[in-house]
């Protein structure tokens, strides 16, 4: 399969070696080029990420339901040895008698949007499944690049590590939310003999990090589709997952860019002394800055939302990649509309660019300019409900099996239409400009990631685990794990439309009690999110005990195809060695040929040679290629 | 187990990995770029003061260009000798290549460095003044006897570091000893304030606990107050100890973040400091305030600024022919005259050349030809247009000072006052947007210019064994470098006509 081989002396010695070569523990379990390795690496980074973001928002919801009181434990914690001065140096300098106070919240708001979006999505749903999942499905033994796969991965850890330290230094991480929006993050904490004391800075480097490990991995997961496809693989035989990850690595690869620019420009404003984003004529405590002036504070959200907008995509479409092969799976069908899906992936990825301006109504942008970004917007919705109604008809006449991952599978679609219809009304100018910076808008984008996104990623823990470890994860607890995630996530966001449209801004780290007079209706309401969160967190726990205890203790799996999926990656050895498949994969029909007629089993594999009609049907794959 | 498609081209396609991959990163540079270029139009287009025009010099920049299309060419030169595999050839073409990053980059170091050293004042009526600063900028206090030093012990954003942060400042006097409020001596240097420090911070975390345990004999005691009210029967009196009971728990709870400690130090001898303003909030007739939080009280010497002016910029002034500029302690009318023949020369010459085709108003060239006055010697006579036939009498106030050893021509030198400067800045991104934009496009681009000419030479001198073993693999790296050195060149082509033309 190589053509490279072909001008490679294979008569040095340490070639010879480099064929039979084991990999020790340290280049096959840390600093490992293969794709199946990163991914899992990846994979974890991001559950350990998106723990981490979930408790800083569960102290945010502790303020908000009980402001004033101190948070359980949080003294007690602060007490014990050793651990206590860790928890002391990043939660308690700000949070006297266990409270949190205004700046903490603040502190906590920025880092669990930024955590969560940056450092927990994105890696689990576009590099942990796209690296183990994508190379397998295009039937390839590796990614294009695998050295910067790995340095991606590394790159990536140190970003993590930078912005968890944030918190440690001398201001605490940065306070001016996940958005950064200059002035106030340009000039904040600028009264400092010392920048790394300042948490910003070490945010804006994490950040640099963060976007060039993402630039790798979008680079290398493009060539790889483009390049690496096997034998039979055309563009249209390949799963709609596949297409999902190149239109995001698409959106990666193009709207990051512009976010480095904006923060390149920030960095500049706070320590060369710039006015990019800083007006003329600025006071800060009754005096003038000592600075320029002529900047445009709306330059900075343009270059910001110019990324943040394609990011919106960036992490949904994963989760209806792995929708998209979840869904098939267990209702025994062919996915509904498959071009279609595929057409309405790149639409959305090629408008996903043209609607950043609707996260900035309230600027007061001219009539013309709104009316474009509106009209954009609403058609954006276009493509997205074509994908949703696709997932949705595909159902229609299935013989549904009801599994964890089809649980979540199926819970996905409902939340995310929530998400998504939520969000067709802040398209408007108008009525955008009530619900701006409200509770209502932290429903619409949540439903969409969190009971959306985070669904549709635990699906795919489930779906592929017995992939990866040979064993199934228990079903038992994934239900104990699905429910209280279902409850617990719509007690949290579905308060959060009537807040919202009772006008609760999202900053309030009181959660409005300051202004009882008139947000006193609906204050009740914080404490049922908050009890909404805690279900959620006890939810949480049957799933790290699954995925843990199931790696040794679940039930093995009877051959290398148990959900009898039709896709590429159920073709190779469980787990996949290095180098993937044993035998010369060909794609030879389309991926989701389920319940062919004519055909005596209900799927029928892409890559069997000729429909296996009359024959046993129970053979694993492996023993089907062998024959070749 | 080799990926497939790292040298031949995959058939399909028509390209190998390596090709893809470069494509696409060039993609992602050229919104990188773009969001920058973009950047550039928003910030002019919505400058709200006079967009610099014609500010750079152009023939190092005209170099330049000609110096990046040249290693262009010798980049492709080299990939079509290694194709032929002629080896000495490539290796020759990749040197030129390199060198001619070597000479663009010597080029943008002397550039950058003339403006790290050029300065421009605005003064409160918005004329700028540009020049050089001979002594540099400096406030100077003296008769400085006490300071007031912050010692952080939780959040250490800004904590006091005398030895580090203010005696570096002091003008000629040692640090002698200093007195605390107590009486004790101590010294300031490193390791003297370590001590200080640690002592202080010991001290206030000691306090913190001595309150704490006083909150906790406290609430002892209420305990017992309240055991010994059990079972009578005033119970107004029981929950009202109960409260106090939870008051004083949580009087204790609050107290876990240690306070900062301000130590009142007095020197022995009277201090004197020279310091830039950046290095301070602020001061006042007689305190100074270090950007490490200390305070030193003393009084003003000097704050005035010493400038040797090059150019006098009138765009922003509303009534330009009243700008401080013209003041008699500074230019004077002398200067002023010849502004004025300047001017009315540059706007007869644009009715001669356009009559009422151009609104003068509308042209920026006219703006600056009109209202920017170029100053090249200390006699306002040297400057007078031939057309105007001025002569005026020196009665110009300004000191003449004398040509410089490092070479530029000698200019009048000013002493600007403070109350008169609103804002300076040497020419570095803090001065006006356009440099901000201009050093942060080139500044990107230059390391560019720098990463590609690392991996350039990393093909000319370092890849002997794939040159002997697969030359065609090594012929494919040249042209994916090539390919990212033509990206670099097209950048600069742009940045060219748009930064120091437009």
């Amino acid at each position: 399969m190589s053509a490279a081989a072909t001008t490679h002396d294979h008569s040095h010695a340490d070639d010879h070696a480099h064929d039979h070569h084991e990999p020790g523990f340290i280049s096959k379990y840390i600093f490992s080029t293969d794709h199946k390795m990163i991914g899992i690496q990846y994979g974890l980074t991001g559950l350990v990420f998106l723990l981490i973001g979930f408790f800083l928002m569960m102290l945010m919801r502790w303020s908000i339901a009980y402001p004033g009181q101190p948070v359980p434990g949080l003294l007690f914690l602060e007490n014990i040895p050793l651990i206590g001065g860790l928890v002391h140096e990043v939660l308690g300098r700000w949070a006297p008698g266990g409270i949190v106070n205004g700046e903490l919240y603040n502190m906590l708001g920025a880092m669990h949007g930024t955590i969560m979006v940056f450092f927990g999505i994105v890696p689990l749903g576009f590099a942990a499944f796209g690296n183990y999942i994508m190379p397998l499905q295009i039937g390839t033994i590796d990614m294009a690049f695998p050295k910067l796969n790995m340095l991606s991965y590394w790159l990536f850890f140190i970003s993590g590590v930078l912005m968890v330290y944030s918190f440690f230094v001398g201001t605490g991480a940065v306070q001016t939310g996940w958005t950064m929006y200059s002035p106030l993050a340009s000039t904040t904490g600028m009264a400092v003999n010392n920048l790394w004391n300042q948490g910003h800075t070490w945010w804006l480097l994490a950040m640099v990090f963060n976007i060039s490990a993402s630039l790798l991995g979008s680079v290398n997961f493009i060539t790889t589709i483009i390049n690496l496809r096997a034998k039979g693989m055309t563009w249209f035989r390949m799963p709609f997952f596949t297409w999902a990850m190149f239109v995001t690595a698409f959106l990666l690869l193009l709207a990051f860019p512009p976010l480095e620019v904006a923060a390149l420009m920030q960095l500049s404003d706070r320590v060369l002394g710039s006015s990019f984003f800083l007006p003329t004529g600025l006071m800060e405590g009754g005096q003038h800055l000592d600075i320029s002036g002529g900047g445009s504070p709306l330059l900075y959200q343009h270059l910001f939302w110019f990324l943040a907008h394609p990011e919106v995509y960036v992490l949904i479409l994963p989760a209806f990649a792995i929708i998209s092969d979840v869904i098939p799976n267990n209702i025994r069908r062919p996915l509904w509309g498959y071009k279609a899906m595929v057409y309405s992936a790149l639409t959305l990825g090629f408008l996903s660019f043209l609607v950043w301006a609707h996260h900035m109504y309230l600027t007061g942008m001219g009539t013309m300019m709104s009316t474009y970004f509106q009209i954009t917007t609403v058609l954006i919705s276009v493509p997205s409900v074509i994908l949703l109604t696709c997932l949705m008809i595909s159902l229609w006449g299935g013989s549904i099996r009801f599994n964890t991952q089809m649980l979540f599978a199926s819970a996905f679609l409902p939340m995310f239409g929530i998400g998504g219809l939520t969000g067709l009304p802040l398209a408007f100018n108008f009525i955008d400009l009530a619900l701006h910076d409200t509770y209502y808008v932290i429903g619409h984008f949540h439903y969409v990631v969190a009971p959306g996104t985070i669904f549709a990623l635990f699906a795919g823990v489930y779906h592929w685990y017995p992939k990866i470890t040979g064993r199934f994860m228990s079903d038992k607890l994934g239900r104990w794990h699905f429910w209280p995630s279902l409850i617990g996530m719509n007690l949290v966001f579905a308060p959060m439309f009537i807040q919202g449209m009772a006008g609760f801004h999202r900053r309030w780290y009181d959660g409005g009690k300051y202004f009882e007079q008139t947000s006193a209706d609906w204050l009740w309401l914080n404490e049922v999110m908050t009890i909404g969160a805690f279900v959620l967190a006890i939810g949480q726990i049957p799933f790290i005990v699954n995925v843990f205890i199931s790696i040794k203790g679940g039930e093995a799996i009877p051959n290398d195809n148990p959900w009898d999926a039709t896709t590429l990656e159920w073709a190779t050895p469980t787990p996949p060695p290095h180098g993937n498949f044993t035998f010369d994969v060909t794609a030879e029909r389309g991926p989701y040929e389920y319940s062919v007629p004519g055909a005596n089993r209900d799927f029928t594999p892409q890559w069997e040679v000729e429909p296996v009609k009359a024959k046993a049907t129970t053979e694993s794959a492996p023993a089907v290629a062998a024959k070749h | 187990m080799d990926i497939p498609y790292t040298v031949s081209a995959r058939p399909d396609t028509g390209l190998y990995n390596a090709k893809v991959g470069i494509w696409l990163f060039l993609a992602s540079e050229v919104m990188l770029f773009g969001g920058l270029f973009s950047a550039y139009i928003f910030l002019r287009v919505g400058a709200d003061y006079p967009w610099p025009i014609h500010e750079l010099e152009v023939l190092p920049g005209f170099v330049n260009t000609m110096v990046l299309i040249g290693s262009s060419v010798t980049v492709v030169m080299a990939w079509a000798s290694l194709k032929m595999r002629k080896i000495g050839l490539f290796k020759f073409y990749m040197a030129i290549t390199v060198a001619c990053a070597g000479i663009f980059m010597c080029l943008k170091a002397y550039e950058y460095n003339k403006k790290f050293h050029h300065y421009a004042v605005t003064l409160t009526d918005g004329t700028v003044l540009t020049g050089h600063l001979p002594e540099g900028y400096k406030v100077k206090f003296g008769e400085a006897t006490e300071l007031s030093v912050t010692i952080q012990s939780e959040t250490a954003a800004i904590d006091g570091d005398p030895a580090g942060y203010v005696f570096p400042y002091l003008d000629g006097v040692e640090p002698a000893s200093f007195k605390l409020a107590d009486g004790t001596e101590v010294r300031l240097d490193k390791s003297g304030f370590a001590e200080v420090r640690k002592r202080v911070v010991a001290e206030a975390r000691e306090k913190v606990r001595i309150r704490k345990a006083r909150f906790m004999e406290q609430k002892a005691e209420l305990e017992r107050e309240l055991a010994a009210l059990e079972g009578s029967s005033d119970g107004e009196k029981i929950a009202k100890t109960k409260g106090r009971i939870l008051g004083v728990q949580r009087a204790h709870d609050l107290l876990n973040v240690v306070p900062p400690t301000t130590l009142k130090l007095t020197s022995s001898t009277p201090l004197k400091f020279a310091v830039k303003p950046s290095k301070i909030f602020g001061y006042t007739a007689n305190s100074l305030t270090f950007r490490d939080g200390t305070i030193v009280t003393g009084k003003l010497i000097d704050d005035a600024m010493k400038l040797e002016v090059d150019g006098v910029d009138t765009r922003a002034v509303v009534d330009k022919e009243k700008s401080l500029a013209w003041d008699k302690k500074y230019l004077g009318q002398d200067w002023k005259q010849v502004w004025m023949a300047r001017r009315d020369h540059a706007q007869g010459k644009f009715k001669e050349d356009y009559g009422d085709k151009r609104d003068p108003l509308k042209s920026a060239t006219l703006q600056k030809e009109s209202y920017y006055l170029h100053i090249e010697s200390t006699n306002p006579t040297d400057h007078a247009p031939e057309s105007a036939g001025h002569s005026a009498a020196l009665t110009s106030p300004v000191l003449a000072s004398g040509a410089h050893s490092d070479g530029h021509a000698a200019h009048p030198a000013l002493v600007l006052e403070k109350k008169d400067i609103t804002f300076f800045s040497n020419f570095t991104p803090k001065l006006n947007t356009f440099y901000a934009i201009y050093f942060t496009l080139t500044g990107l681009h230059g390391l560019h210019v720098i990463a590609g000419a690392a991996v350039l030479a990393w093909f000319w001198l370092f890849n002997g064994k794939l040159l002997r073993s697969n030359p065609e693999h090594l012929a494919n790296r040249v042209e994916v470098g090539g390919l990212f050195w033509h990206f670099v060149d097209l950048v600069w082509i742009f940045l060219f006509p748009l930064l120091y033309l437009l």
